[in-house]
């Protein structure tokens, strides 16, 4: 590369991370972004613990993984199986019950899927995923 | 050829330009339609959504500084091809996304993929043609031996 063209690249680089900085720390909507604890639609297994019981809770993770653990009461929804197990998870389903997904852990997107398709196909408006997923339960339980 | 440059240059610039505002307007809506996309970890999206409007706003201008208009060229090809490989990968996996282009919070899916593809490859399209213009007048300025 041309060190004209990597002086370009530098600058360009530099002066949109300025701009990003000064607009953080000028902007009470940009820092929200950083201090925000949760992304949308997210709740942390502390506040699922708080509602267990009025709770549909499913499990997303690959069948062999809720055979090995899953928050107590779970039903398990992943893709894969969808088709055979939906029906059972709508039956146990009602108006008014809030419904948490969750899958392995943070860097896991099956609950954010299956929640997705809760929502869309089903209609289901009161979905959730919880954050980190089942590892977070196990601290949370462990606490 | 001139007239063509520039009003590629133009067009190109504007997208950007109005890309950039309506994210730092609303960069929280920005980072859910990161989210979306289920690629990067939450904290990388936080920060891609606060830096990315104003990447996208300093290489939009920079084409008019002729200067830095090589490397701003290739900046914005660069997004935009990373865009396009963002939501192939998206449609690939059935996601519903939201753009978040240009702030607004449009679902897409199925078959609403297909007009953003389009879209973002005509743009990729004028970016490649700007980057062989500045090739030929960088050509045409290099002295002969």
């Amino acid at each position: 590369m041309k060190p004209a063209l990597r002086r370009s690249f530098g600058w360009l680089l530099g002066a949109a991370t300025l701009f990003a900085v000064a607009h953080v720390s000028v902007s009470a909507r940009a820092r929200a972004v950083l201090t925000a604890e949760l992304p949308a639609g997210e709740l942390t297994a502390a506040d699922a613990r708080a509602q267990r019981g009025a709770v549909l809770w499913i499990d997303a993770r690959p069948r062999a993984e809720f055979a090995r653990g899953h928050v107590a009461g779970a039903i398990s929804l992943n893709e894969d199986e969808w088709e055979s197990r939906i029906a059972d998870v709508l039956q146990l389903w009602e108006p008014g019950r809030r419904v948490i997904v969750y899958c392995s852990e943070t860097g896991c997107h099956a609950s954010h899927r299956v929640a997705e398709r809760l929502r869309r196909d089903y209609r289901l408006d009161d979905v959730w995923v919880l954050h980190g997923g089942w590892a977070a339960w196990q601290k949370a339980e462990a606490r | 050829m001139r007239l063509a440059t520039w009003t590629v240059r133009l067009l190109v610039a504007g997208v950007f330009l109005a890309a950039a505002f309506g994210k730092i307007a609303d960069p929280a809506a920005f980072r859910d339609a990161i989210g979306t996309f289920h690629l990067l970890p939450a904290r990388a999206g936080d920060v891609l959504a606060l830096w990315l409007p104003w990447l996208e706003l300093c290489a939009a201008l920079a084409l008019f500084i002729p200067k830095h208009r090589p490397a701003a060229v290739w900046l914005l090809g660069a997004m935009t091809a990373a865009f396009l490989v963002a939501l192939a990968l998206a449609a690939a996996r059935g996601l519903d996304i939201r753009c978040g282009c240009f702030g607004a919070a449009t679902t897409v899916s199925g078959r609403g993929y297909f007009e953003y593809f389009v879209r973002d490859g005509l743009l990729l399209a004028g970016i490649g043609f700007l980057v062989w213009r500045e090739r030929a007048e960088e050509r045409a300025l290099t002295p002969s031996h």
